[in-house]
């Protein structure tokens, strides 16, 4: 293949137009801003994203099945408060560590039992599982943080340690992405996720057990939920109801920002990769350009919806 | 298949009203003996129930309000109750605060989220005959009776007045908060503005930075901050999202020159002012807001004297370092 061709399919393929955003806007910042390309700005917008990173994974998934999770961040407090109340009552940490990722389990078995078994809509079921994992973490705590000082060194090393100066948490969730990534794209059970996001109905009629993958989408899903909330508690040390308070949101951003849509059919875990990639660095970047509190949200709004438009219309212009 | 799907969508309602009870209405206080049975007005029927509403129900922070509320309400012998959202949404605290005021309780002591948003339901309240106090977070136009606070313009003073007695030599300061709570912006407003009036304190605010009332979002914003100026050598949060963020973020950064005072006393920050983490929080008058409340809400609903009544009450600060932390775990 010429290096013509090679380029013209790469700018065919919908994540270019958000990698070239995202090379654009660090050049941008770090032009008007050197220390923006420091090794330990990098380092904090990798950590930073991390929590986000392992949600939007969760997201593209569903998004491309044709459904939505909005449970995500609760499920990622009911996660961390289950795995740090736990471990305050004398559980070993590991221990309490399996026990919330079970609790993930048994949510998204929930959760695709209603929408796969049962056919209710995603929007509500995961509206409600949104409330009652955030409900239970309260119970669970009733409201107050819960302070994990003295947890071992090897939990706090997951969410809190560095391999080669990088930020173990990023590591995991940059490996999480690849393997989901490869799956998406060359594993036959995965694929299916596309053809039943494409059309329900048709999927069905070639012989693909649409409920059997709904479910088992819902509990990966949960699952990586659980591990954003296991995560976390690892770096803050402090198991918060609070916690992932609006993450739902951010996921949904990040994925549809990589090329998945609200519709099904479409979309990669590269692209919500990529989409979270750049929600982060237009967060930092406004910080760092000195951008008034009060005015970062608006820009950061109006950056991400031209990003959007420009990905959208290079895409439809090339199709 | 029909019925399945009805019995299972029974089910969820159930489970979905199990979660709004939860996330809703508080344990009612235990009533206290009233053997002599309304024989004097301070002895008040079991039955009179007194509300305390508050947003980002659940906190530590509003736990000891209620504590107050809840104490003395059980010296007067009457019921009391708590109920909140818990999220800082105004229109989620509208409604919490109209649904309880529909119960028709005797008083009811709300913390505002926003102090315009809240003034019609709070007159609506008091036309129909229902004491209503504000304390934390005022309502000024409304008809509340009366406003229980340390005030948190002055709390931001102190904070900077704390801050400056541990560097001398001053320093830049971050502050971390949500942007837009009015509780948060009085205490950045009031800390900036002490830093300006006394320039000899060498305190500067350098930078307001947004925890979005989440400590991820808080982490990952101050750490850009801290990035982006590291000139900062002090973090003051202003609530508890941020507090519970900051000792990570300066841990991230590998600084060991960053002093972080914080607001509010959840056991979590206790902890890291024990461990050496965060150097002090200010505890504000909590149980003195919620004590005072109810003793205040009891006497108007039984007639006493209300012309009595100041507009404003300080309930005061208090200064938690290591020294003195113990005191606050609830």
């Amino acid at each position: 293949m010429e290096i013509k061709d090679l380029g013209r399919s790469l700018l065919r393929k919908r994540g270019t137009t958000v990698f070239l955003i995202i090379i654009a806007s660090v050049v941008f910042v770090s032009i008007l801003e050197p220390i923006f390309l420091r090794w330990s700005n990098i380092r904090s917008i990798m950590i930073g994203m991390s929590s986000d990173g392992l949600m939007t994974i969760a997201m593209t998934l569903v998004l491309v099945l044709g459904g939505i999770d909005l449970s995500v961040g609760s499920v990622a407090a009911l996660s961390c408060v289950i795995t740090g109340g736990l471990y305050l009552s004398g559980m070993d940490i590991w221990l309490a560590v399996l026990i919330a990722l079970a609790v993930g389990v048994l949510v998204g078995l929930f959760d695709g039992i209603m929408i796969g078994k049962l056919g209710l809509p995603p929007f509500i079921v995961t509206l409600g599982m949104m409330s009652l994992a955030r409900g239970g973490a309260y119970i669970f705590t009733q409201g107050s943080p819960l302070s994990l000082s003295g947890a071992p060194e090897s939990f706090r090393f997951i969410g809190a340690g560095y391999i080669a100066d990088v930020p173990v948490f990023f590591l995991i969730f940059i490996v999480l992405a690849a393997i989901f990534d490869f799956l998406m794209k060359h594993a036959t059970v995965f694929r299916s996720i596309f053809y039943i996001g494409s059309n329900e109905k048709a999927a069905k009629l070639s012989g693909i057990n649409v409920s059997k993958v709904k479910i088992w989408v819902y509990i990966v899903s949960a699952l990586l939920a659980t591990l954003a909330g296991i995560l976390s508690l690892s770096r803050f040390n402090v198991a918060t109801p609070s916690l992932g308070s609006g993450a739902e949101t951010r996921a949904i951003s990040a994925a549809v920002i990589g090329g998945a849509t609200m519709t099904g059919g479409v979309g990669s875990v590269l692209g919500g990769v990529l989409g979270v990639i750049l929600l982060n660095i237009v967060n930092s970047a406004l910080i760092m350009l000195n951008v008034s509190v009060y005015w970062q949200d608006f820009v950061s709004g109006f950056i991400l919806i031209l990003a959007v438009t420009i990905d959208f219309l290079s895409h439809r212009k090339k199709s | 298949m029909n019925s399945k799907r009805l019995i299972l969508a029974g089910l969820l309602l159930v489970v979905a009203m199990g979660s709004v009870f939860a996330n809703g209405t508080g344990e009612a206080a235990a009533a206290a003996g009233t053997e002599n049975g309304g024989s004097s007005v301070l002895v008040g029927d079991p039955s009179e129930q007194y509300y305390m509403v508050t947003f980002t129900s659940g906190q530590d922070y509003w736990k000891s309000c209620y504590e107050g509320f809840q104490e003395a309400g059980a010296q007067f012998g009457i019921e009391t109750q708590y109920a909140g959202d818990p999220t800082p949404d105004v229109a989620k605290q509208v409604t919490v605060f109209d649904q309880v005021a529909a119960r028709r309780p005797m008083g009811i002591a709300v913390t505002c989220a926003n102090a315009e948003a809240m003034r019609e339901s709070i007159n609506r309240a008091v036309a129909d005959g229902i004491a209503v106090v504000t304390f934390d977070s005022d309502s000024p136009d409304s008809d509340r009776a009366t406003y229980l606070a340390t005030g948190n313009a002055a709390a931001g003073e102190e904070a900077a007045k704390y801050l400056a007695s541990i560097m001398p030599d001053g320093g830049n300061v971050a502050l971390l908060y949500l942007v837009g709570a009015e509780n948060s912006e009085a205490r950045a407003q009031g800390f900036e503005d002490w830093t300006i009036a006394n320039p000899e304190s060498g305190l500067k605010v350098v930078a307001k930075v947004n925890d979005r009332g989440e400590q991820t979002e808080a982490a990952r914003n101050m750490s850009a901050q801290l990035q982006a100026d590291p000139s900062i050598t002090a973090i003051v949060c202003l609530d508890s999202p941020a507090s519970l963020a900051a000792p990570t973020v300066v841990q991230e950064a590998g600084r060991t020159d960053i002093t972080i005072v914080t607001f509010d006393t959840d056991t979590a920050i206790l902890d890291m002012i024990k461990n050496g983490q965060i150097a002090a929080t200010l505890a504000q008058g909590t149980y003195n807001m919620g004590y005072l409340s109810m003793k205040f809400l009891y006497d108007m609903a039984h007639d006493l004297p209300a012309k009595a009544l100041p507009s404003y009450i300080d309930t005061g600060i208090t200064i938690v370092t290591a020294e003195n932390a113990d005191e606050y775990y609830m």
